[in-house]
């Protein structure tokens, strides 16, 4: 009798347990990677165009005083960190953002690596330019195509 | 210096992004194809250029960092994109159980 009511116990803890862990499972959405934070998605488009704006500049003035390393450390050691900065800091404030973190920090050394070419060539050559834009490029497309992913993905309004 | 066949490594990173992102690969096929292949198209200009003396060795050298960088955030992209999949294929099946458990107890318990 009491083996029955210990093995009866033993079935409704069980299914006790079972239901709990359903409800919670069903209860919330599975979420792996963060929501779309339009923030981000605002900060991403403004800063493209400083570079896009930057890189056009570099090129028409290449040659010329205004094209030189020297007179525009401004871009590179203010402008630059405090953007990177910014867009770091947005998209640490969510949780499950490694890609988006991953894909900044790699924007942010594509952005040294054209100080390091700038410095070292005085002018950004056609050539600097072209290998320097298609990395920074990627790096925009992604996290921009990534964070619409994170709208549109999961059925939101586009 | 060893001969790559581009167009075959190309081939091969398309169809694992492809088999990794399944549905959504129609969605990111135009991006990652254009950058798989600039990555391609970039890494064999420099180590031409490297090796005709057009390129000194510290600029071919961040020029490489820069297509390993691009390497990097593709992948991070598909990467996201996989954890993006799954988590849609994981609350289709518990929207699925969700509705079973309601209608076998007669009333919205989950």
């Amino acid at each position: 009798m009491s083996r029955r009511i210990v093995r009866g116990a033993g079935a409704w803890a069980l299914t006790g347990a079972a239901l709990l862990a359903l409800t919670l499972a069903a209860g919330c959405p599975a979420k792996f990677v963060s929501d779309y934070d339009p923030q981000l998605d605002k900060q991403l488009t403004e800063f493209q165009k400083k570079v896009e704006t930057f890189i056009n500049k570099m090129a028409v003035y290449r040659g010329k005083p205004e094209g030189r390393y020297e007179n525009n450390t401004d871009f590179y050691q203010k402008e630059v960190p405090v953007e990177i900065k910014l867009l770091l800091f947005r998209a640490n404030l969510q949780d499950k953002n490694q890609e988006t973190i991953t894909m900044i920090e790699l924007l942010q050394n594509n952005l040294k690596i054209m100080e390091e070419l700038h410095k070292d060539h005085g002018y950004l050559s056609e050539r600097d330019l072209k290998q320097v834009q298609r990395g920074i490029n990627t790096s925009f497309r992604s996290l921009m195509l990534f964070e619409q992913e994170k709208r549109t993905g999961r059925g939101e309004a586009k | 210096m060893v001969e790559i066949n581009w167009e075959d490594v190309i081939g091969r990173m398309l169809q694992a992004a492809a088999n990794s992102l399944k549905g959504d690969w129609p969605r990111v096929r135009s991006v990652m194809e254009r950058d798989l292949r600039d990555i391609a198209d970039d890494a064999k200009d420099i180590e031409r250029d490297y090796a005709a003396g057009k390129l000194d060795e510290q600029t071919a050298k961040r020029y490489r960092q820069i297509v390993n960088n691009k390497a990097k955030t593709l992948e991070a992209l598909i990467r996201g994109m996989v954890k993006l999949s799954a988590e849609r294929a994981v609350n289709s099946a518990l929207t699925v159980l969700r509705a079973t458990v309601n209608t076998l107890v007669g009333w919205a318990v989950l």
